[in-house]
């Protein structure tokens, strides 16, 4: 400990100088009680006498007490037995910064009118970063001289009381060790279960030490089997018809078996009593959304012939559409009687084959008032314009686009699914291969991973066993004065 | 409403589009290891819905901006999305929207996410379709709900040579509308391609300085000069007298097939950029070709294992399940 600590502020100067005079003025009386101060000068050799030197003071330390007497023609007798004083400690707590603290304060016995006795604290607030200057503080701050000044040693007021400042240093000291080995223990309590926990997960997986990492097995291609909706090739085109021809069935059972009997006269029943004319066409129209849909219970091949037969073999749509019409009917002869508990390969089993908007005005068009009639909603189709021979080529076309529309599609999307399916399965084993490398490379580095952390374990084990050996150590008691012990002379300007 | 459909690149399933609502779902619902997830769905009967409002009947304009908001206020561990689709635009919007919040999607168990929906889908950084859910793709159109009476298909009928032509062009390079452009099929190709690229890299975000770069050299081919090859085709012929023998059924016919085939004609002119836009910009570019695969007046189906070869939806791999 080489820092020196600084004069006490209370009596530094001229107020130091005025303290002394004022202290040593005293002399005269104290010569009176000569006496009474040898008698207590007998009582212990160890307690300085309150002379000249120490300003007709004592001051002594015993256990935690600190005991100040004066003589009773101290100057300032009547102020310290009238209002006592107060210990005040001065110490740094880190390299710039010093801190003044009062130990606590004490007023006179009543038996005992010019001693003071102070309680000393097991700790200061701050946690020391040198030594500790005590001084005694008189009510107005001034400090208390107790001692002349000499030409070595400036210092008046100041003292110090060695073993208690090792011991608050101590336990300081010891708060810290202890602080120390809580957060070790702490460390090691929570590295203790990671490893405890990451252990398991590498069990789990076999990862067992970097030998196993080497045995990982390759992962097996997570393929399911081959779906519904991948089909070979060569068997594309077909399945695409049959797709759609499914489509045009179930446009026709949801319209002829469904909505026309069940639905439609409901809603028109409704929309009739308030002759929302609106709402009804809207209904009735709805019925031509599909492709292919026309006169009630009229199927699809049925109706092709007859309009087909009703524009005659001349007929440029007829014969520019000749091809088509052909292809579908084939299509439908071939596959319409395969249909029953069919799972369509592409899309859901009651998906039905839409057409454009205007072929779905103009169906209505054609096939809209016959209907209205049928279902007694005569009032709901008025003024729609009457259906033309350019209505059925209209009709005619785009019924067979639309259907030869879906085959196309469907051609298209049946060979990106096979594509990709192809992909997926050639691409399996690389997969897998690529899984293995990660899982090697994850297992190599979680592997290392443990064995370092259960490195760090055992440092941390040892830094708890130092910690806990250090707590020990710093915390054997220290014995205070077991008798008075004068401090007068202990000045903080010197080591003790 | 005419004008309203024209302006919009529509995507919509053969199910009838319901409507589009955001609500917290039911805890019950959620899989163990999710503690909050956010309905993106369709306003409909399936739900349990008894009344839908009008901006709620499907991917409509403002819901990108809806779900940014709706994101930003509160934290869902997940997206659940089902809905039969609408608008294209929306779509890619709401997949931004998803990518720049990080969030995982997930279509559940027997739910549907249909057309724009799929698109969306795309924007999550993880991605599941659970098992019964389905996820269908088909081509976008302008003419979904084109009418008899329409006067863009009337001026067709009227000169069908010069209208198809025209058309085809337009519906190739885009056209401008009341001071509103409307995409082509290489803008939407060039915008889809992108999409589709950084859905397949990790968290949505391909290597740095490709997504500029990318931006850059798409848009300046989407703007380089082309014409339709339609023009010099015999298919221009036998479409001439297919409009003349069957009038405007004809004629929506043949635009949607010309703007299917604008698209087939932007893939083929991208494929030889594929090179030069990086990473994964092939694969997809083959999930545009499926998305194209069905006209819009169906739909394809996608199996698991077509989601998961292409990318549409991400795998975990847990090392406890070799």
């Amino acid at each position: 400990m080489t820092r020196k600590l600084g004069m006490v502020r209370g009596c530094e100067g001229a107020a130091v100088r005025r303290c002394v005079r004022e202290c040593e003025g005293a002399r005269g009386a104290v010569t009176r009680v000569a006496g009474a101060l040898a008698v207590a000068l007998a009582m212990s050799a160890a307690v300085l006498a309150q002379d000249k030197d120490t300003l007709w003071t004592s001051v002594t330390a015993e256990g935690t007490t600190i005991a100040l007497t004066w003589d009773k023609n101290h100057p300032w007798d009547a102020i310290l037995a009238t209002n006592g004083a107060e210990l005040v400690a001065k110490y740094f707590v880190d390299a710039r910064r010093e801190v003044t603290e009062s130990l606590g304060r004490a007023t006179p016995a009543r038996r005992d009118q010019r001693t003071l006795r102070f309680t000393l604290p097991e700790a200061v607030r701050g946690t020391l970063a040198g030594p500790v200057c005590l001084f005694i503080q008189m009510p107005d701050r001034r400090a208390l001289p107790i001692r002349r000044p000499d030409n070595r040693n400036g210092d008046t007021v100041g003292f110090r009381y060695d073993s208690w400042e090792r011991r608050i240093r101590q336990a300081g000291d010891t708060r810290a060790a202890q602080e120390r080995v809580t957060s070790a223990e702490r460390s090691l309590t929570a590295s203790a279960r990671i490893v405890a926990g990451r252990e398991a997960t590498l069990a789990q997986r076999g990862w067992t030490g970097l030998a196993s990492c080497d045995q990982v097995a390759v992962p097996t291609a997570a393929l399911g089997p081959k779906p519904s909706d991948v089909v070979d090739l060569a068997r594309q085109p077909d399945v695409a018809r049959r797709v759609c021809v499914n489509r045009v069935v179930n446009g026709f059972l949801l319209i002829s078996e469904e909505y026309v009997p069940e639905t439609l006269p409901k809603l028109l029943a409704s929309y009739a009593a308030s002759k929302d004319v609106d709402s009804a066409r809207s209904r009735l129209s709805a019925v031509y959304s599909a492709a292919f849909a026309g006169p009630v219970g009229a199927d699809p091949p049925s109706l092709i012939h007859a309009i087909v037969e009703r524009l005659g073999a001349d007929n440029g749509t007829v014969r520019a559409r000749a091809v088509q019409t052909a292809g579908f009917l084939k299509d439908w002869d071939t596959f319409a009687p395969t249909l029953k508990g069919y799972t369509p390969e592409l899309g859901d089993p009651d998906e039905y084959l839409g057409w454009t908007s205007t072929a779905k005005e103009s169906a209505f068009h054609l096939f809209g008032p016959d209907l209205a009639r049928q279902l007694k909603a005569e009032w709901a189709v008025q003024g729609l314009p009457p259906g033309s021979v350019s209505d059925l080529e209209s009709y005619l076309g785009s019924a067979l686009d639309a259907y030869t529309g879906c085959v196309d599609d469907s051609v298209k999307q049946l060979r990106t699914k096979s594509d990709n399916w192809d992909a997926l399965r050639s691409a399996a084993p690389q997969r897998a291969a690529s899984a293995r490398e990660f899982l090697v490379r994850e297992c190599r580095q979680e592997v290392n991973a443990l064995s370092t952390m259960k490195t760090e374990r055992a440092a941390l084990e040892a830094q708890v066993a130092r910690d806990r050996q250090t707590l020990a150590t710093v915390s054997t008691p220290i014995r205070l004065a077991d008798k008075p012990l004068a401090l007068n002379g202990v000045s903080c300007a010197q080591s003790p | 409403m005419r004008a309203l459909v024209a302006v919009a690149v529509v995507l919509l399933g053969v199910v009838p589009a319901e409507a589009l609502k955001f609500e917290s779902v039911d805890p019950k619902l959620l899989p163990p290891s999710v503690k909050s997830a956010l309905w993106v769905r369709d306003c409909g009967r399936a739900f349990g819905d008894k009344q839908c409002a009008d901006g709620e009947e499907m991917f409509s304009t403002g819901d990108s901006g809806r779900l940014a908001r709706e994101l930003m206020a509160h934290h869902y561990d997940e997206v659940w999305l089902a809905s039969g689709g609408g608008v294209l635009d929306e779509g890619l919007g709401i997949g931004d929207v998803l990518r720049r919040f990080q969030m995982t999607v997930r279509v559940p168990p027997n739910r549907e996410c249909v057309s724009s929906c799929t698109v969306a889908f795309l924007g999550g950084v993880f991605r599941f379709i659970d098992p019964g859910a389905s996820y269908q793709v088909h081509a976008a159109s302008l003419f979904l709900d084109t009418d008899l009476d329409d006067p863009w298909m009337k001026d067709v009928l009227a000169n069908p040579k010069t209208g198809l032509v025209e058309w085809a062009d337009r519906l190739l390079v885009g056209f401008d509308l009341r001071r509103q452009h409307l995409e082509g099929s290489r803008e939407s190709a060039a915008q889809l391609l992108l999409h589709c690229q950084k859905a397949l890299h990790p968290l949505g975000q391909l290597p740095a300085g490709r997504e500029a770069t990318n931006r850059d050299l798409l848009q300046r081919w989407a703007r380089s000069s082309t014409t339709s090859t339609y023009r010099n085709g015999p298919q221009l012929t036998i479409d001439v007298a297919a409009v003349q023998r069957e009038g405007v059924v004809a004629v929506q016919q043949i635009l949607m097939r010309l703007e299917r085939d604008g698209m087939q004609q932007a893939i083929d002119e991208l494929r030889p950029m594929l090179p030069s836009l990086g990473p994964r910009a092939e694969p997809a570019l083959r999930m545009i070709e499926t998305m194209y695969s069905s006209r819009i007046t169906g739909t394809a189906s996608l199996s698991y294992e077509t989601l998961l070869q292409m990318g549409y939806i991400t795998k975990i791999f847990d090392p406890l399940k070799p």
